[in-house]
């Protein structure tokens, strides 16, 4: 354990006495995991802010001007029973036509009409937005007595899951590829560093030291690495949202909308580090298993007859 | 402590290092191996630190024959084993006593005790004081002692040594193949790599004469060590 604290500490003295490499290799880190750090982020406020449009979007069922207002309250508890409800709101035509006249300065062309023209509506909020579940919801709700038609307001809805479902599939390639660039980068520094100390390794094989010996310090100075550039990605996350925030709560706030900005909080912080430590980890054991067999000092392949 | 039986050894290049030898080296036993440029006395030892495996013939350590160690287990064979290289191989980064300490941190040993070994280590080859010196500030036959102080630190069963006085000049000679005599005293087995005539004629102690590969003499040294049959 002791030994593993004096490998652990002498890794981050390795890294300090080369300030420009270290500091060329976390900030590539940085970069790597910062850039789709900020996406994830992006892409979880807009998700947030999906789900309280999903609130709004429903489906509106027009009763056959012959059904009572008794009848369409009944109607409207039947629908809120099933499963594939999530919410149902009963609107009579005099409560509508109020609304109307309150929404819209058409009120004298309304005593022109002599009767009330709007019919009574359910306002229905169903459980999945998911467009077949919605289709097929509105086809059973159509076919019950009393109901004369059923619209939806939900294709732009599907149109903009659709949009974010294929922006999805590109970040999830563009983190990827990120990532693998990023293993590489530090295996490629990991790699350096190994060559820089081949003698030492050479001359620690032969006074018996075992290849998990050897590993220790570069999979620490991987480690480091890693923690480092989480560290930095971390910072140039948080950093890049402080204008972009602003600009977003300003203007949620124009539209009276109580939105605020989430910068990702502590486990966010955490996830990045961990991402971090994991990929500079790798890297440095992708490093090891590439460069160590060419220092070890016992010829290889040699068959012993 | 070590036996060869008619080991030969080829390199990849088809060049034949040693063909057939054998001779035996008893407990306790210090010897020399001598022999012209290329004439296998690397190879040899290479061939104890399992650097390199036979191409027939057995090499035993302890009974253990080397040639049939797997690559995991090597590096047991090795901690068993000082090594004092011509060039030193002393790492530069790091001061006497890193250098020194370093065999005993590859076995893990306690940082109290390490510190206990080095600096007996370098008082018995006359460095005492010098553990923070790096090994450049160091004259060569300094260095060369701290390079016979690193191979006898972790109290290895045998010692071998490969050109130990090839760059010093004959005072210095004599005064590293002093050191092996006394550690050769207190019981560790040496196998010393030389084809320095001055410090051959100044001692008794067996030779094993090498030439184009073939183990030409195994005298008998003048204590009465058994030789080889």
């Amino acid at each position: 354990m002791f030994s593993h604290g004096r490998e652990l500490t002498s890794a981050l003295h390795e890294i300090i006495r080369k300030p420009l490499s270290s500091f060329v290799t976390i900030s590539l880190i940085g970069i790597s995991i910062g850039l789709p750090s900020i996406f994830v982020i992006l892409g979880e406020n807009f998700l947030s802010r999906l789900d309280r449009i999903d609130q709004s979007a429903k489906i509106n069922i027009f009763l056959d001007e012959s059904v009572l207002v008794a009848e369409g309250l009944a109607l409207s508890k039947e629908i809120q029973s099933q499963p594939e409800v999530s919410m149902v709101r009963f609107i009579s035509s005099e409560e509508a036509i109020k609304e109307f006249q309150k929404q819209t300065d058409l009120s004298e062309i309304l005593f022109t009409l002599g009767q009330n023209p709007l019919p009574h509506v359910i306002e229905v909020v169903p459980v999945s937005f998911d467009s077949i579940d919605v289709a097929i919801l509105v086809s059973s709700l159509k076919d019950r007595d009393g109901v004369e038609s059923a619209a939806t307001n939900l294709k732009w809805l599907e149109r903009l899951y659709g949009v974010f479902s294929i922006i999805k599939s590109i970040s999830i390639v563009f983190v990827v590829t990120f990532f693998i660039g990023l293993i590489l980068v530090v295996a490629h520094t990991i790699g350096v560093a190994i060559q820089n100390k081949a003698d030492e390794i050479e001359l620690m094989f032969l006074l018996g030291a075992t290849k998990s010996f050897i590993r220790r310090p570069f999979i620490y100075l991987g480690f480091w690495h890693g923690l480092g550039g989480g560290l930095f990605a971390n910072i140039i996350t948080q950093v890049s949202f402080f204008p972009l925030a602003a600009g977003v709560e300003s203007l949620a706030q124009s539209y009276q909308s109580g939105f605020s900005f989430d910068r990702g909080g502590s486990e966010m912080f955490f996830l990045i580090l961990l991402i971090g430590v994991f990929l500079g980890t790798t890297g440095a054991f992708l490093g090891l298993s590439k460069k160590m067999g060419e220092i070890n000092p016992t010829r290889r392949g040699y068959s012993y007859k | 402590m070590i036996s060869f039986n008619s080991v030969s050894m080829r390199y990849d290049d088809g060049f034949e290092a040693l063909k057939s030898v054998s001779f035996d080296l008893a407990e306790g036993e210090m010897a020399f191996l001598t022999g012209h440029s290329g004439a296998g006395k690397s190879t040899l030892l290479k061939l104890l630190t399992i650097s390199e495996r036979p191409a027939s013939g057995e090499v035993l350590f302890n009974g253990l024959n080397l040639a049939r160690v797997s690559e995991k287990n090597i590096y047991k064979v090795r901690r068993d084993i000082g090594v004092v290289y011509q060039n030193h191989r002393l790492l530069s980064a790091k001061n006497v006593f890193e250098n020194v300490a370093l065999p005993l941190r590859i076995i893990g040993t306690d940082y109290r005790e390490v510190v206990k070994r080095v600096r007996a280590a370098l008082s018995k080859v006359g460095l005492s004081g010098s553990e923070k010196k790096f090994p450049n500030s160091l004259s060569s036959g300094e260095q060369q002692r701290v390079g016979i102080a690193r191979a006898v630190v972790s109290k290895p069963s045998l010692l071998l040594a490969d050109e130990p006085t090839g760059n010093l000049d004959p005072d210095l000679s004599r005064d590293i193949l002093k050191l092996f005599e006394d550690f050769n005293q207190v019981g560790v087995s040496s196998l010393i790599a030389t084809h320095d005539i001055n410090l051959l004629d100044k001692n008794n102690k067996r030779r094993l004469t090498l030439s184009h590969g073939v183990l030409i003499d195994k005298s008998a040294n003048i204590e009465g060590q058994s030789a080889s049959p």
